[in-house]
C-alpha cells in the first residue's frame, strides 16, 4: 500500500497510508497542488499546524475509522445528537482538555470531518445540563457579562 | 517607679539675667528628689542645693529664705521636688548652643511625674565668661565643685543616697536617650504579669517628638491606663469584621495613599483571655486578628512589635483588599526565647490571612500617619522608588535590650533569625521578595521596609500565568464553536449566552438554532409572533416562553376559530410555563376539535 511522508511542526516525519490520509482535504489538496503522487515522493508534506502528539492521535483515529463511509454533508432539517458516539470514541476522546482541543484544531486544520463532528458532540456534551456557572467553571470562562446585562441576558433565557 | 533608679538629674534654671539669688527656692516638700549630681558644695546644705549663690542654683530644700522674692517660677516648680522647673520666659545668656538646647530639652522633658529631670549646669553667672561644663558625675563619691559653695541640690540633702547623683551637662543625643531611658524604666514599674515591657514612645507622650515620619500621637495621653483603654478600643475596632481600616471610629481613617506605621507595646496590663477579646468589649477573638494565632496565652513576653501597613488604592471601599497589612510573622519558637514581635492586623478578605500571629498589645499606641499620594505599595525603603513593594517587618525591643541612647524610635530588625514575613496576600504586591534576609539586615529607620525586585515579580506573574488553566474554549476559531453550540438544545444554548460576551455574540451573530427549537424555519412564519408572549423570532433567539404553545384550531369553513392550551379542549385551561417560544402551527389532530375542519395555516 502506498505511504505518504508527513511532518509535523516539530520536525517529526510520519509515514502513514495515503488512503488513510487522503480524507484529509487539506492533506489531499496539499498533494495536489504541490503536484507529489503517492508513488516515489520521499519528501514529507509538512503540517505546521500540528504537532506529533496530535497528529499520532489523528492518525491512530483516521486509521481505526478508514474503514467507515465518508460522513454526511450538513443537513440543517436533520435532528442533531450528541448521544451516537462510539464505545471506541468515547475511549479514545478520553483525554484532558488541552489535548481535546487539541484534537478539534488538528481535526479542523486536516479536515477529517469525522474526527471534527465527533469531538465537537463531546464539547457539546460537557455543556449540556449546565448552569452558566458550571459552564465557566468546566472551561475556565471568566464572566464578562455586567451584573445588570447578564441579569436581563438570564431573564431572557431561563 | 523607683526613683532611687532614675539617674540622677535635676533641672534647675538660673535665675533671672543670671543670677541665682533671686530665686527662691521651692517650698519644703515631705519627699524631695535626689538631685541628680549635687553641685559642688551641696553638701553644706543637706537639704536643699545650693541657692545662696549667685551663680548656683535656688535651693531646692525647706529653706526658703523669706527675704528673697519668689522665684518666677516657682509656681510651676511648686509641685516638683528638688527641683525648679525652668520657665520660658527666662532670659537664657548666650552660651553654647547645645546647653541652651538641652536646657529645653530638659525642660520639656521634665514632666510632674517623671523623674525625667535633667540638671543644665553652667555658670549663668552675669560674672562668667564662658559656661562651664561639667561631665555627668555618676560617681557619688565625686561630687562637682560648688563655686558657689552651697550647692543645696537634692542630692546633697538626701545624703550619700544622692551623693552619687551629679548633674553633668549632656548633649542633646544623651539626654534624648536619658529621657527614653527613663520612660523605659517608668513603664516597666508597671504591674504586669510576665516580664517588664520595653517602654516605647513614652517620652513621645511625655511630650518627646516622635521618631520618623509626621508622626500621630494617639489620643491615650500620657495616661497609661487610657493609652491602654484606647489600644483595647482599637483592638475591638480591628476586630470587628465591617471595620477594615484601623480605627476607624477613633480617627476618619487613612487617607488614601496613607502610609500608616503603629507601633504597640504590650505591658500585660490587660491580659486578654483566649475567648474575653478586649478589655473594652470589642471583638470576641483572641488578642490575634487570624484564626489559629497562639493567642494571648502563647505570648511570653509583651513585646513591641510594629505595624506596616498601607494603604495602596485611594480607594476606601476596597480597603479590604488594598489594605495591606504588613505583619511580622510571630514564631511562637522565637517568643519564648526572644521577644520576637508579635502581631496581627485585618487581613483582605479575599486572600487567605497570613499566618497566625500573636496580638498586639494593649497599653501604648502611637500611630505614625505618613499622608502622601500613593500609587502601590509605598514604603519607605532605602531608596523608594516605585519598585519598592512590600514590607514585613518585625521590629522587636527587647525588655531586656533596651535600645541604644537615642535609638528607641529606631528599631532595630531582628534580623535573619526573626520572624519571617507573612505569605503575600492577594497581589504581587505584597509578596516577600526574595531579598529578605537582606532587609533584615538593616537597621537605620529607613530600613524599616524591604522591598522585592521587580525582576521577581515579573517572572512570577508570568509562571502564573503559565499555570493558570487555559480557555481553550474561547481560543477555537468561530465556525468551530458554531458547530459545537448546533450540538446543543435550547436550555444549553441559553445558558452559553449568559456565560460571556463572546458566545452571546457567536449565537446571536450566527443565529444559531437549537436542536429542540420550535420556531418555524418556513419564511411565511418568520414574523409570526409567540402564540403567548407574542414575541417575534430574532436571529439567536433561544428565549422560553411561558406558556405552552397552544394549537390554533378553526372550524372550516364557517367553524370557529380558538386557542387551545396544551391541546385541551378547554379554553380555560391554564398554559405551561416550561414551554418553548413556538409559531409553528400544530394540527390538532387528536383533540376534540380534531373532527372538525381542518385549521388554517399560512395567516
Amino acid at each position: 500500500m502506498p505511504s505518504i511522508k508527513l511532518q509535523s511542526s516539530g520536525g517529526e516525519i510520519f509515514e502513514v497510508d495515503v488512503e488513510i490520509v487522503k480524507q484529509s482535504v487539506t492533506i489531499k489538496t496539499m498533494l495536489e497542488d504541490l503536484g507529489m503522487h503517492d508513488e516515489g515522493d520521499n519528501d514529507p508534506v509538512p503540517l505546521p499546524n500540528a504537532n506529533a502528539a496530535i497528529f499520532k492521535k489523528v492518525i491512530q483515529w483516521r486509521t481505526h475509522h478508514k474503514d467507515n463511509p465518508p460522513p454526511p454533508e450538513d443537513d440543517e432539517d436533520k435532528e442533531k445528537r450528541t448521544d451516537d458516539i462510539s464505545v471506541w470514541d468515547q475511549e479514545f476522546l478520553k483525554v484532558d482538555q488541552g489535548a481535546l482541543f487539541e484534537l478539534i484544531l488538528a481535526a479542523d486544520y486536516l479536515d477529517f470531518k469525522g474526527l471534527l463532528d465527533v469531538t465537537c458532540k463531546s464539547v457539546a456534551n460537557m455543556v449540556k445540563r449546565k448552569t452558566p456557572e458550571e459552564i465557566c467553571k468546566t472551561f475556565n470562562i471568566k464572566n464578562d457579562l455586567p451584573e445588570e446585562g447578564g441579569a436581563q441576558v438570564r431573564k431572557e433565557n431561563q | 517607679m523607683d526613683r532611687g533608679s532614675l539617674l540622677p538629674f535635676q533641672l534647675w534654671c538660673p535665675r533671672p539675667f543670671g543670677t541665682y539669688s533671686q530665686n527662691q527656692p521651692r517650698p519644703p516638700s515631705a519627699a524631695l528628689k535626689p538631685s541628680a549630681c549635687p553641685e559642688p558644695g551641696g553638701g553644706a546644705e543637706p537639704d536643699h542645693g545650693p541657692a545662696h549663690s549667685e551663680n548656683t542654683p535656688p535651693a531646692l530644700a525647706t529653706e526658703v529664705p523669706a527675704s528673697q522674692p519668689a522665684p518666677l517660677l516657682s509656681a510651676a516648680a511648686a509641685g516638683d521636688e528638688g527641683r525648679v522647673l525652668l520657665d520660658t520666659w527666662y532670659v537664657i545668656k548666650p552660651g553654647n548652643t547645645k546647653e541652651k538646647v538641652a536646657f529645653f530639652v530638659a525642660h520639656q522633658c521634665g514632666g510632674g511625674s517623671r523623674a525625667s529631670s535633667m540638671k543644665v549646669k553652667g555658670h549663668w553667672g552675669s560674672d562668667s565668661s564662658k559656661a562651664k561644663r561639667r561631665r555627668r558625675c555618676l560617681d557619688p563619691t565625686k561630687a562637682p565643685p560648688d563655686p558657689g559653695g552651697r550647692e543645696g541640690l537634692a542630692a546633697s540633702e538626701e545624703g550619700p543616697a544622692s551623693a552619687g547623683e551629679d548633674v553633668d551637662l549632656l548633649s542633646v543625643a544623651e539626654m534624648v536617650a536619658l529621657v527614653e531611658q527613663r520612660a523605659a524604666l517608668a513603664l516597666q514599674s508597671y504591674p504586669r504579669p510576665a516580664t517588664p515591657a520595653p517602654v516605647v514612645f513614652v517620652s513621645a507622650e511625655q511630650g518627646g517628638p516622635a521618631k520618623g515620619v509626621g508622626s500621630e500621637r494617639r489620643s491615650g495621653g500620657g495616661d497609661c491606663s487610657r493609652v491602654a483603654e484606647a489600644v483595647a478600643h482599637f483592638e475591638a475596632q480591628r476586630d470587628s469584621p465591617p471595620t477594615k481600616g484601623l480605627r476607624k471610629e477613633e480617627r476618619p481613617g487613612p487617607g488614601p495613599g496613607e502610609v500608616r506605621i503603629a507601633f504597640r507595646i504590650s505591658n500585660g496590663r490587660e491580659p486578654r483571655a483566649p475567648d474575653s477579646g478586649l478589655p473594652s468589649g470589642g471583638g470576641g477573638r483572641p488578642g490575634c486578628a487570624y484564626p489559629g494565632s497562639p493567642g494571648p496565652g502563647a505570648r511570653a513576653k509583651d513585646k513591641i512589635t510594629c505595624d506596616l501597613y498601607q494603604l495602596i488604592s485611594p480607594s476606601r471601599d476596597a480597603l479590604p483588599s488594598n489594605v495591606e497589612f504588613l505583619l511580622a510573622r510571630a514564631d511562637e519558637a522565637s517568643e519564648g526565647d526572644s521577644p520576637a514581635p508579635a502581631r496581627s492586623e485585618d487581613t483582605p478578605p479575599a486572600p487567605p490571612p497570613p499566618p497566625a500571629r500573636d496580638c498586639g498589645a494593649s497599653g501604648f499606641h502611637v500611630d505614625v500617619v505618613v499622608t502622601g499620594v500613593v500609587d502601590e505599595c509605598i514604603f519607605f525603603g532605602k531608596d523608594g522608588t516605585k519598585n519598592v513593594k512590600e514590607e514585613t517587618v518585625c521590629l522587636t525591643v527587647s525588655p531586656e535590650e533596651p535600645p541604644p541612647p537615642g535609638q528607641l524610635f529606631f528599631l532595630q530588625n531582628r534580623g535573619p533569625d526573626g520572624p519571617p514575613e507573612p505569605p503575600p496576600a492577594d497581589s504581587p504586591a505584597t509578596a516577600p521578595g526574595p531579598d529578605d534576609a537582606d532587609g533584615t539586615a538593616d537597621t537605620s529607620l529607613c530600613r524599616l521596609y524591604r522591598h522585592v525586585s521587580h525582576d521577581f515579580l515579573e517572572i512570577r506573574f508570568k509562571i502564573q500565568r503559565l499555570l493558570e488553566p487555559r480557555q481553550y474554549m474561547l481560543l477555537l476559531p468561530e465556525h468551530v464553536l458554531v458547530k459545537i453550540f448546533s450540538f446543543l438544545p435550547t436550555r444549553a444554548l441559553a445558558a452559553l449566552k449568559c456565560t460571556c460576551h463572546h458566545f452571546k455574540g457567536i449565537i446571536e451573530a450566527f443565529g444559531v438554532r437549537a436542536t429542540d427549537s420550535r420556531w418555524s424555519r418556513d419564511p411565511l412564519y418568520r414574523d409570526d409572533p409567540c402564540k403567548q408572549c407574542r414575541k417575534r423570532y430574532e436571529k439567536g433567539d433561544v428565549s422560553l416562553c411561558r406558556w405552552h404553545p397552544k394549537p390554533y384550531h378553526h372550524d372550516l369553513p364557517y367553524g370557529r376559530s380558538y386557542w387551545m392550551c396544551c391541546r385541551r379542549a378547554d379554553r380555560e385551561t391554564p398554559g405551561c410555563r416550561l414551554g418553548l417560544h413556538d409559531n409553528n402551527w400544530v394540527l390538532p389532530c387528536n383533540g376534540p376539535g380534531g373532527g372538525r375542519a381542518g385549521r388554517e395555516e399560512g395567516r
